[in-house]
């Protein structure tokens, strides 16, 4: 029936040739500033799951500059690159998360019905009226580096006191950086896979890094073993799911919340990379196999909709 | 680790929901709207080009308007005005021009036509220089030619008539020369005729003296001593004849008979046969004074036999030694100088001397039996040979002085005159004419056949010709025409060497056959005279008319030799 000789490594590969068709059309208050005779056509990517918008963000901004070549100039309407942001469903889009999560979190949650209707993706471009309150504007190509490298360290800290992301040169961030830009899965997991390693005689990570995102509320993470010593069994996502649930409505009792998390998983729907894993995989192999590039597990929890 | 399996499945389903299906049509969706933008700029520029265009062109027609100003129509009048003048007068001036090219073309043909016209003029006359100065170079050879040539034509002239002169002169001469020999002639015939008779009366006279003086001796023998006397006078009376007719051979033998003195008879029966040699006989000739005969055969000798004509007996007087092999001629010498000449197939000729019998010359350098051998004068001699050629010897140098080389064999030959010129006949039918001054023939007979002898008279003017086809042909020589054709029916020419010889006087011809009959024709008539048979018993070779015309000798292959007289 199942085959058991499915390499690791077969998922690896699946995993990095994600790719999500997105169509970016420009807003309407900015269509009506065109100063050319034809409005832009909505410009349509194939970007990686595990990419983020900032990466891209060249590439947007001079393909709708084109069509207000004339008014460059013109300092009123703000047509700018630091004024530019995009928007889902009124949404206004993170920059910090990868493309991927924001596309899970968001569209996952609004249908009842396959995802894959909601494809392609369809941003809004909006290149003014920037939303000072919500989002901070995006950054150049090196601020995005820096955010992932810092989140990187943060997952070697939790895995392995940052030993072995110390131990690394400088040049082998940059090598994991660079590949995750141009694409390159073999270069990434020449260095990755050191990061996947053991270390203090363990047979596991320390401690697993990982962060839950639900909708509307900041993200949940914790501190979570992979394996049960006392128990001596490993630990499965099944597990991190219910502890971190019931560890959040604990702080909340304590910080005499009013309204309380639903910490059932039963009224979840558990998505990873867009797909719905086996609550019982262990937790250990999802880390090392079913990270993102950025060595953290983001998990999307879905509240099923009430029919 | 089904669990695994699932996260697989899924994140294949995912890949092909996410990825695969949009993954085309965002490419082809991105190229179209990169050519849309493409052509949106250019359109664009084109735009642009179009407005600047037209920007161009409505200022332009708003100079053109503003240049005309207020009064247009005034102006657009005059300009039409002026401008229907200019197209009337172009179109005058295109006529004229027109008709201009038209003179042109006319003109340069007339100039071409009489460029033409030139050169061709030129060419002829070029030619006709040339011909002139051929003409005049020829003009001037022919001068020099016609005024040598009246040089020469003077000169003969002048020697022409120089000759005619020596020849009147000489003429004269001979004509007085010839009324004093008929002169002196009348008077020594009239002496002679009376020595003669002077003689016979003195020998007459003598003998009856003579008999007187014998009667009277007879009769005082008688008297005294009949016997003993009587034979003593015998003796000494055939004695003193002996003497007497040897005192005439020897002033005989300095003396060839007069012209006149021949007479000439057909012989009707042999008076004298005799042998001679051993074997067979191949030549016999009478000696000039007709009192010796010379006989040669294959015993390799030269009989010289003496004939004594009033008893008619031959006694061999001496042999001529010296040949290597048969003798083919004999000739003797008609000047007087005693020489006799024999050829043999020893390929040499010799002369001797009569008075001595010493050989004086032997003549080699034929390549081939020599068949024949004739004096033309006392000091040079023409021989005919097998090797094709005809050598004459210089008897002083004792010398080949010229061969002739006359393709065949030559089988006899006579002597024309004394500057060397011959007539031999050949095996090849042919009797050639030689001329003396060059070594080619001057002219050439053919026979019907092959010419066995040949026989020429003291005038030089018949030739006797002996030829195969068992014919004597008679030729004149100043035609070179053969104007007697003898023959009889028994007549058989046996070998290529019979001789056949004319009379002295040309009026018979005689030859003999091979059955051994002596035939004789008349030459006037060309008839048989007189078949003499019944003595030869063999092929008869040569014959031999005697110089006074009285005797014919013939001689046989079987060695008898035989003397037909009266």
């Amino acid at each position: 029936m199942s085959n058991s000789s499915i390499d690791d490594k077969d998922i690896t590969r699946e995993l990095w040739q994600s790719r999500l068709p997105i169509c970016f059309i420009l807003s309407d208050e900015d269509m009506s500033k065109v100063n050319r005779s034809e409005s832009p056509e909505p410009l349509y990517l194939m970007l990686s799951r595990h990419s983020y918008f900032p990466c891209i963000i060249e590439k947007i901004f001079r393909y709708y500059s084109t069509y207000y070549k004339g008014n460059l100039n013109d300092q009123t309407n703000n047509i700018n690159l630091n004024n530019l942001w995009l928007e889902y469903e009124s949404i206004p889009l993170k920059w910090h998360y990868p493309i991927g999560l924001l596309y899970d979190l968001y569209t996952s949650s609004l249908s009842s019905s396959s995802s894959a209707s909601h494809l392609p993706w369809q941003i809004i471009v909006h290149l003014s009226k920037f939303p000072e309150n919500e989002l901070i504007r995006f950054p150049d190509i090196e601020s995005i580096e820096a955010h992932y490298m810092t989140t990187l360290k943060e997952a070697d800290a939790l895995k392995h006191k940052g030993q072995i992301i110390g131990d690394m040169q400088k040049r082998d961030h940059k090598q994991l950086w660079n590949s995750l830009l141009q694409d390159k899965y073999e270069a990434f997991w020449n260095i990755n896979i050191k990061l996947m390693s053991y270390t203090d005689n363990l047979q596991y990570f320390r401690y697993i890094p990982f962060r839950i995102y639900i909708l509307d509320k900041p993200f949940m993470q914790k501190l979570f073993s992979p394996y049960n010593i006392e128990q001596n069994k490993w630990l499965t996502l099944y597990d991190l799911l219910q502890y971190t649930l019931n560890h959040e409505v604990q702080c909340e009792k304590l910080a005499n919340e009013k309204k309380f998390l639903n910490n059932n998983i039963e009224n979840y729907r558990v998505i990873i990379h867009g797909v719905q894993p086996p609550l019982h995989s262990p937790i250990q192999w999802l880390s090392e196999y079913f990270s993102y590039p950025d060595n953290f597990l983001h998990i999307c929890l879905i509240e099923n909709q009430m029919r | 680790m089904e669990w695994k399996q699932k996260i697989f499945n899924q994140l294949q389903e995912r890949n092909r929901q996410e990825r695969d299906v949009y993954a085309e049509i965002v490419k082809h969706y991105n190229r179209l709207t990169e050519n849309y933008s493409t052509i949106l700029v250019r359109c664009t520029d084109q735009e642009r080009d179009i407005l600047t265009l037209r920007q161009e062109n409505t200022d332009l027609q708003k100079n053109s308007v503003s240049v005309a100003g207020l009064p247009v129509n005034d102006k657009i009048k005059t300009l039409e005005n002026d401008y229907m003048k200019a197209k009337d007068e172009i179109l005058t001036l295109l006529r004229e021009r027109g008709d201009m090219t038209k003179e042109v073309i006319s003109l340069s043909r007339l100039v071409k036509e009489r460029d033409e016209k030139l050169y061709s003029e030129q060419n002829r006359n070029q030619i006709l220089t040339k011909e002139n100065v051929s003409l005049r170079q020829r003009l001037e050879s022919a001068e020099d030619q016609l005024s040598a040539l009246k040089k020469v034509n003077e000169t003969i002239h002048d020697e022409f008539q120089a000759l005619q002169l020596a020849y009147t002169q000489l003429e004269e001469r001979q004509k007085e020369l010839d009324a004093t020999i008929a002169v002196l002639r009348q008077r020594m015939t009239e002496k002679i005729e009376k020595k003669c008779n002077a003689l016979d009366e003195e020998v007459k006279l003598h003998e009856k003296r003579m008999e007187e003086d014998v009667k009277r001796k007879l009769e005082e023998a008688k008297s005294d001593f009949m016997t003993s006397t009587l034979s003593n006078l015998m003796t000494s009376t055939t004695a003193s004849i002996t003497h007497l007719r040897n005192a005439n051979l020897d002033g005989k033998a300095h003396l060839t008979p007069t012209i006149d003195f021949m007479k000439v008879i057909i012989p009707k029966k042999a008076i004298v046969k005799w042998d001679c040699g051993d074997n067979e006989l191949h030549a016999i000739q009478f000696h000039p004074s007709g009192s010796l005969i010379a006989t040669g055969g294959s015993d390799r000798k030269i009989h010289i036999w003496e004939l004594n004509a009033h008893n008619n007996q031959v006694q061999q007087v001496y042999v001529l030694t010296g040949n290597n092999s048969t003798v083919t001629a004999i000739d003797f010498d008609n000047e007087n100088a005693n020489l006799i000449l024999g050829c043999s197939e020893d390929f040499a000729c010799r002369v001797w001397g009569l008075g001595d019998q010493r050989l004086r010359h032997t003549l080699t350098g034929h390549g081939a039996k020599v068949f024949c051998a004739k004096f033309v004068t006392a000091t040079l001699i023409a021989s005919g040979s097998q090797d094709r050629t005809l050598k004459l010897w210089d008897l002083q140098n004792r010398q080949c002085v010229r061969t002739l080389f006359a393709g065949s064999k030559c089988h006899d030959l006579v002597a024309h005159d004394a500057s060397g010129s011959l007539i031999s006949g050949h095996f090849d039918k042919k009797i050639r004419f030689w001329d003396a001054r060059n070594d080619s023939t001057k002219c050439e007979l053919q026979l019907q056949a092959a010419v066995t002898s040949l026989s020429i008279n003291r005038e030089k003017q018949l030739l006797l010709a002996c030829s195969r086809d068992d014919t004597l042909k008679l030729i004149e020589l100043r035609e070179n025409r053969v104007i007697q054709t003898f023959s009889h029916d028994d007549f058989k020419v046996a070998s290529d060497t019979i001789k056949a010889v004319l009379s002295p006087d040309c009026a018979y011809a005689c030859a003999g056959g091979n059955d051994g009959s002596v035939f004789i024709w008349n030459t006037t008539n060309g008839k048989i005279e007189k078949v003499l048979n019944k003595e030869h018993s063999s092929i008869v070779n040569a014959v031999a008319w005697h110089p006074e015309g009285r005797f014919i000798a013939s001689c046989e292959k079987q060695r008898r030799a035989i003397l037909w007289g009266e």
